[in-house]
């Protein structure tokens, strides 16, 4: 509600009215168009730089630096400024115009223009620098955790599928040692990895079990346990998951394969060739579903790599957690960005493997 | 693309069975003919063929290809093509690299593997189905892909496990007709596995029936149907009409009267059997015995008559013949009509 | 949990390459790899003395048994198995609930429903877990309420995907089958439904109890530390040096009665349930 049309302003009885919004409805709501437009624009203009900006900024050591120099060097310049710098770039007569060889007429009109597209450039070119700051912030300390961690599931995922699959395809194959097979492994799923990592910490810490086995206690064994590679970390992980992999495999193909073998070799398939030209592209899909799962599992768990892994560069659940059980008040949002980071990368990571899957299941 | 299988004296018994699926079975199949094994489920048909591809090694016996033993050859080096009852496609391969999966597996090329395979998928009329996947074929279509799958690995011998058997009966019909033209012009060696009595009539030169492990008979379409070895084969073969009766000298007698029967047939009791499809129903007192009607069946373009003999025999229980006519004759139940039959084919089996 | 394995074909069996030598070798390995990281603490279990260079235990003795009863191995044993019974009691009719609707559910819906409930699968343990201790402080929930609660939402994506797979091969035309024999709809649930999905129900609250047993991170942030469990002794044992036996006797309490369950639960499937 605004106060009506009064002959002398703010004396008199106050009237009300809904004069000014109905007068010129029109005109309001194409400038709150218009404005909604810039602003999203800009927005996702600044955002797509920005996260690219800010990409690059943690990817390249040396020239990164420079970008995020660059970009941390728009961000006192005004507004205003900006406006009017973008004015003398942009315009019909305008540097760029210039530098194309079209100074009269043929060059779009971006400052005036329809599109509003001079307005948008100059939002998006400072904001993106604001964006890619605040990205960067918040990212450069996690990184080297994600990395840690795309590594640690990276090759945890290749080892279990690989030795999964080996299992899976002896467990189809062997009648009797098959089904030992199958009860050792089934009997390795109800076990959690926190008692997995207790257990492989006995086996291939300096002092431990394997040591002692190959009679090397002291010195010479090399450093699984808090090892520059994570070796017992993904160690621990094939153990458990291969058997996983194995399991899926074999429930997939348990009614399926037998027959398919036997056509196989009839029809001239060799034994090795029965594995990698039936078995192998028939577990595929399985093998890549349960290899998806496996990987995200490893991304977010915690357990493995705080137990068996090294203290820097930290795992980023190991970071993430050490952050918010921290007293100091400031680690808990860097411990909820730790966090959203590895919440994002296990998101990416379903969502290329969801991709991939159905390039996977296309090509069949 | 055709040998000569000797399958000698194979005996086999799965490793959680009590008895034998196979109890000593001898059989020989020339080259370029084709022998249906006709039984029941369960008789051990179907182990015979995974025997002879190589899939089961057999507990006893011998399996030659043109003279050579294969014991212990693998079944990818037998060079036996086997088509399963059910298509088993591979689902990960379309249907041209199904077809083409043998001479991949041989080595060759992608590219020579698939024209070749072409041409087999030519020869079952799906070479537009070429790029298709499995599952967007019907029954009938997976099991043609199937049968060219097998030819493409061009085997010296080809066995077909009851590979009709989900079909319906037109495609049936269609099948039929292809492995007709597949004789035609390939002239591979053929064993089929079949419950189908009819099947094996028309697809297969001779016919061994199996009953619970051993061959029954083995001899050509003709012989099997009119001159079976015993009651067993008869019924198998669909045979109705079982006449006991006593032979003495060659000659069976029985509520039918004395008729002369081959001469290799004992002494003793016999069953005189009669092909229903060879008996005709004439005016009473012109055939061979007379008698009244039982029950009537309509068997579609046939039906299927059953009398009780009344001459006053008193043979219990009462004597029955079956005759299997054109179409729909006028009768009634109870009434008296002539048997008629050619009393020079008269066959008997002893009991 | 273990797949039924039919007898493999010959080809299959000879599908292995390497020979009967290389099978036996191969089959070796893989036993050794699934068992060799439970060897030692089965050993470390039962060791007395067992020092550095020896590769058996020097002697053998009760001690980590005895050291672990006294650091509180009863009340943890006993506040993992309520967890974990906790845990199956509420996630598996949820489960099961979840399961039907999304089936009756029209496939538009359905899809979206279920990436829902499979979504914390997607999610690590300790963001969802981290993100939501801020909203249980704040709404003053009890730590072990929001322990509980917390643990039957992670265990959700399996009950539910159990009872998916079970109800996905289950045939509707079973209980139609019985309707037209004359069983009434609560009889043809009570003596035919349940039946068939007996075997779903132990493998989902068994997957559930799991979750809740073994939980180690939700214990650890929204607990607070006020909940002790096996896995919370388990981890301050292990996580210290020096403390072979007691980490090797808290986790075998921890692997053995899962076992257990697993056997029986196959043992009780053997006796001629339908799968």
């Amino acid at each position: 509600m605004s106060p009506g049309p009064a002959t002398p302003p703010f004396t008199g009885p106050a009237t009300f009215t809904l004069e000014p919004w109905t007068s010129n409805a029109g005109g309001l709501a194409r400038s709150a168009a218009v404005s909604l437009y810039i602003a999203a624009a800009s927005t996702l203009l600044a955002c797509t730089v920005g996260f690219a900006a800010a990409a690059y900024i943690l990817a390249m050591p040396r020239a990164g630096r420079l970008v995020a120099a660059v970009s941390a060097a728009t961000i006192p310049i005004p507004h205003l400024i900006g406006a009017g710098a973008v004015g003398l770039l942009l315009s019909d007569a305008g540097f760029l115009a210039r530098i194309l060889g079209m100074p009269d007429g043929g060059f779009p009109t971006f400052v005036g223009g329809p599109f509003w597209s001079a307005v948008i450039f100059e939002y998006a070119w400072k904001e993106s620098a604001f964006v890619a700051l605040v990205i960067v912030g918040s990212l450069a300390r996690s990184v080297g955790g994600l990395c840690v961690s795309l590594y640690i599931a990276a090759a945890s995922t290749l080892l279990a599928c690989t030795v999964g699959f080996a299992a899976a395809a002896y467990i189809l194959a062997m009648p009797r040692a098959g089904r030992l097979v199958a009860a050792v492994s089934a009997a390795t799923i109800p076990i959690p990895h926190l008692i997995g990592a207790g257990a492989v910490g006995l086996l291939l810490s300096d002092a431990g079990f394997l040591a002692r086995i190959l009679g090397m206690p002291d010195g010479g064994f090399p450093t699984f346990v808090g090892g520059p590679f994570w070796s017992a970390v993904i160690f621990e992980y094939a153990w458990k998951e291969s058997a996983f992999v194995a399991l899926v495999i074999v429930g997939s193909l348990a009614r399926s394969v037998g027959g398919l073998c036997d056509a196989a070799a009839t029809l001239g398939a060799a034994p090795l060739q029965r594995i990698t030209h039936v078995v192998l592209p028939l577990a595929l899909p399985a093998l890549a579903v349960s290899g998806l799962i496996v990987f995200v599992y490893t991304l977010g768990s915690y357990e493995v790599p705080w137990l068996l892994g090294r203290i820097s560069p930290e795992a980023l659940p190991v970071r993430a957690v050490r952050l918010f059980g921290s007293i100091d008040l400031d680690s808990r949002p860097q411990a909820m960005a730790t966090a959203l980071v590895s919440v994002m990368a296990g998101a990416v990571a379903i969502i290329g493997g969801l991709i991939l899957l159905r390039r996977l299941r296309g090509l069949r | 693309m055709s040998s000569r299988l000797e399958l000698k004296t194979i005996s086999h018994r799965y490793s959680d069975a009590k008895e034998d699926v196979l109890k000593d079975i001898s059989l020989t199949v020339e080259a370029s003919r084709s022998v249906a094994l006709l039984g029941a489920s369960g008789s051990g048909k179907s182990t015979l063929l995974r025997v002879a591809a190589g899939l089961e090694n057999p507990a006893a016996g011998k399996v030659l290809v043109d003279g050579e033993d294969l014991a212990g050859t693998p079944p990818d080096r037998r060079g036996i093509a086997l088509v399963f009852q059910n298509p088993l496609l591979f689902p990960h391969l379309n249907v041209v690299d199904n077809v083409a999966f043998s001479a991949r597996m041989a080595g060759f090329s992608r590219r020579r593997a698939r024209r070749q395979a072409l041409e087999y998928l030519d020869l079952v009329q799906l070479q537009d189905f070429a790029h298709r996947h499995p599952w967007q074929l019907s029954g009938g279509q997976e099991q043609r892909v199937s049968l060219a799958r097998a030819l493409a690995r061009q085997p010296r011998l080809l066995l077909l496990d009851e590979p009709f058997s989900s079909l319906d009966s037109r495609l049936r019909e269609d099948m039929y007709n292809l492995v007709s033209l597949i004789r035609e012009q390939l002239e591979p060696t053929i064993v089929m596995v079949t419950h189908d009595r009819r099947e094996a009539s028309v697809l297969a030169d001779s016919i061994a029936v199996l009953d619970t492990g051993r061959i029954l008979q083995h001899g050509p379409v003709p012989q099997l149907h009119y001159r079976p070895d015993s009651l067993a084969v008869s019924r198998i073969l669909g045979g109705l009409n079982e006449i006991p009766g006593e032979v003495t000298g060659g000659i069976h007698s029985s509520a039918l009267g004395r008729i002369k029967v081959q001469d290799t047939v004992d002494d003793g009791a016999a069953y005189l059997v009669i092909r229903q499809e060879t008996v005709n129903l004439v005016s009473a007192g012109t055939g061979v015995v007379d008698g009244s009607i039982a029950s009537i069946k309509s068997m579609g373009a046939h039906t299927l008559v059953t009398l009780t003999i009344d001459n006053g025999s008193t043979a219990k229980p009462a004597v029955r013949i079956s005759a299997e006519v054109v179409g729909a004759p006028d009768l009634s139940i109870g009434e008296l009509v002539g048997v008629d039959f050619e009393k020079s084919a008269a066959w008997a089996v002893n009991s | 949990m273990i797949p039924t394995l039919q007898r493999p074909p010959p080809s299959m069996r000879t599908s292995m390459p390497g020979g009967a030598a290389g099978r036996t070798l191969m089959g070796l390995l893989l036993i050794l790899w699934f068992t060799l990281p439970m060897i030692p603490v089965a050993l470390w279990a039962v060791a007395g003395r067992w020092h550095a260079p020896a590769v058996l235990p020097q002697t053998y003795s009760w001690e980590g048994w005895s050291s672990a009863a006294s650091s509180g191995l009863f009340p943890a044993l006993l506040a993992s198995a309520l967890l974990g019974a906790g845990v199956a009691i509420l996630a598996t009719p949820l489960g099961f609930m979840a399961a039907v609707s999304i089936r009756r559910l029209p496939r538009r819906y359905a899809r979206p429903v279920e990436g829902i409930l499979l979504a914390p699968l997607a999610i690590p343990p300790f963001a969802l877990v981290m993100g939501m201790n801020v909203v249980l402080l704040r709404a003053h929930v009890p730590a072990a309420a929001g322990v509980l609660l917390l643990l039957v939402v992670t265990a959700l994506p399996y009950t539910v995907f159990m009872f998916r797979s079970a109800l996905a091969g289950y045939d509707d035309r079973f209980e139609e089958a019985a309707r037209s024999l004359g069983a009434s709809k609560a009889q043809s649930i009570r003596h035919v439904r349940l039946p068939l999905l007996t075997a779903a129900t132990s493998r989902a609250a068994f997957l559930a109890f799991l979750v809740g047993w073994g939980d180690y991170i939700v214990t650890l942030i929204v607990g607070g530390g006020q909940l002790r469990t096996l896995p919370m002794t388990l981890a301050s044992a292990a996580s210290a040096t020096g403390n072979e036996q007691l980490t090797a006797v808290l986790s075998l309490t921890v692997v053995l009665p899962p076992l257990a369950l697993l056997t029986a639960l196959l043992l009780t499937r053997r006796h001629g349930r339908i799968r």
